[in-house]
């Protein structure tokens, strides 16, 4: 990002562009997603140095005199004024859990925070985010820390074998699954049980290279019901929505809060229609995680083949 | 989307931005706000009213028939004509901040309580995040001046992402934490 530029926006963000000059950057930022998207960084890193005292004295005046003014900012310092030291905290915190000679940071960072649960980082930056607000939490997990840390290099390398020994079950389960995700995509083998269609379908991040991109469901005439089955890699969102399409876009079937069953890292749903529902066609399934927020998140797109024969 | 654009209307706009209808869709949002930030940045008040506002009467334009070239512009000059119909609204005067609220502000302190709830309703918020979520908003916030941008780009290209993109995804997860915070806080 280039330092004139940045120089420009924080004179704007300080008020001190005339008007042409704030209309033209402004039609800059809306017609310019990634220069309004460096608009945005040196506003949150203005607000962050501010907050931080890490402005110049005349920098603050100014910072004080025109942007603070105004309810979305005072909002927005605010927010950063409890962000931040949070933010400082949990970063020193990992920073300290760096066993000797150690990984990258983002891997510690990721492997320290596995899921919802704790290790010796995560219980930390817990105990720091804690301390930092002076919360509730405070006391109850300094404990935990001291005793996690007595136990931490004996249950470390029980962990790590357990990891292991849990890795190549999954990989197991998923080698099978995309086996029988194999046989169902060949004509010849229909599989019918007591009058059910059924089709397993894996999530890209989790297929193996060799299967087809486009399965293929065969309904025999007697079929009653088609079960859809989704594997996807748990993205840690509270509920899932899903909404199938026929090729045409029409909506066939669709759930807003889905809940699947999780086996690890890899969470699994199903859905049991009527087999009265499928016709000769391609049908996709939308699938999308809802955050507690209720943001929706599109997760994935898998398409299938339907012959009724 | 616009609360008055009908289907119709909705994807005559759509197909001003994209042919590919998802990318469309992304590209509305970003526009949409862009235009909440402009008017945020004019002082104006309900600015997501006023961002709605320029893109259906975009939309009613290319309903009429007129051909539009470059959305962007369009949407700009619109923008601009509401901003100084806004200025002229009587309803839109500005009125000065209260003396407390800005002191909370410079000095924080001052105000304790709601800083202790702020503080109980991130942490609930940061363990509504996917954890790599949370590790990387952890780690893009740190620093100050040529530290945090050598922190970013060696971020951005450990994870092989373009600069910009990295900024992105700080950014969507930051205002996710300030409106989950917020939405926290009116419970």
């Amino acid at each position: 990002m280039e330092n004139l530029t940045e120089e420009i926006v924080l004179h704007y963000l300080l008020g001190e562009l005339s008007e042409v000059d704030q209309f033209a950057l402004e039609e800059r930022y809306i017609a310019d997603s990634e220069f309004y998207t460096l608009l945005c960084e040196v506003e949150d890193d203005l607000i962050d140095d501010y907050v931080r005292g890490a402005l110049t004295p005349d920098e603050r005046q100014r910072f004080e005199g025109h942007y603070l003014p105004s309810e979305s900012n005072l909002r927005r310092v605010r927010f950063a004024q409890v962000f931040l030291p949070v933010m400082d905290k949990a970063a020193q915190a990992l920073e300290k859990s760096r066993p000797v000679g150690g990984r990258s940071f983002w891997k510690r960072v990721s492997s320290s925070m596995p899921g919802m649960r704790g290790t010796i980082g995560f219980l930390a930056a817990l105990v720091s985010l804690s301390i930092a607000g002076g919360g509730i939490w405070a006391i109850r997990l300094m404990h935990e820390e001291i005793a996690a840390a007595r136990l931490e290099s004996s249950r470390r390398e029980n962990e790590l074998f357990q990891m292991m020994d849990i890795e190549k079950r999954h990989n197991d389960q998923l080698a099978a699954e995309v086996e029988q995700l194999r046989e169902q995509i060949r004509p010849s083998a229909a599989p019918v049980l007591s009058g059910v269609s059924k089709l397993v379908m894996v999530a890209e991040t989790l297929r193996d290279e060799k299967a087809l991109t486009t399965p293929c469901l065969i309904i025999p005439t007697q079929t009653e019901r088609v079960q859809l089955i989704y594997k996807m890699e748990d993205s840690g969102y509270p509920s899932y929505r899903a909404q199938l399409f026929s090729s045409s876009g029409d909506e066939i079937w669709s759930s807003e809060s889905i809940h699947p069953r999780l086996d690890h890292s890899v969470a699994t749903f199903t859905i049991t229609l009527p087999a009265n529902k499928f016709y000769d066609d391609f049908y996709t399934l939308a699938v999308s995680g809802v955050s507690k927020t209720g943001n929706v998140d599109p997760l994935g797109k898998p398409s299938f083949q339907v012959e009724k024969r | 989307m616009g609360r008055s654009l009908t289907g119709d209307s909705l994807k005559k706009l759509l197909d001003c931005f994209d042919t590919d209808h998802d990318r469309a869709g992304e590209k509305y949002e970003e526009l949409r706000r862009a235009l909440i930030r402009f008017y945020h940045g004019r002082s104006i008040f309900f600015a997501e009213e006023c961002a709605d506002e320029v893109l259906d009467r975009v939309s009613r334009r290319l309903q009429e028939g007129v051909e539009i070239k470059n959305i962007y512009s369009y949407c700009f000059v619109v923008a601009r004509l509401i901003l100084f119909e806004k200025r002229k609204s009587p309803d839109n005067r500005k009125v000065p901040l209260e003396e407390s609220a800005l002191s909370t502000i410079i000095n924080p302190d001052d105000d304790s309580a709601e800083r202790e709830r702020m503080l109980q309703c991130l942490d609930r918020c940061l363990q509504q995040l996917p954890p790599e979520s949370r590790a990387l908003i952890i780690e893009y916030y740190q620093d100050y001046k040529r530290d945090r941008i050598d922190r970013r780009k060696a971020m951005a290209k450990r994870l092989g992402l373009r600069r910009d993109a990295l900024a992105n995804r700080a950014q969507r997860l930051r205002e996710k934490l300030e409106q989950c915070i917020l939405d926290c806080l009116k419970k």
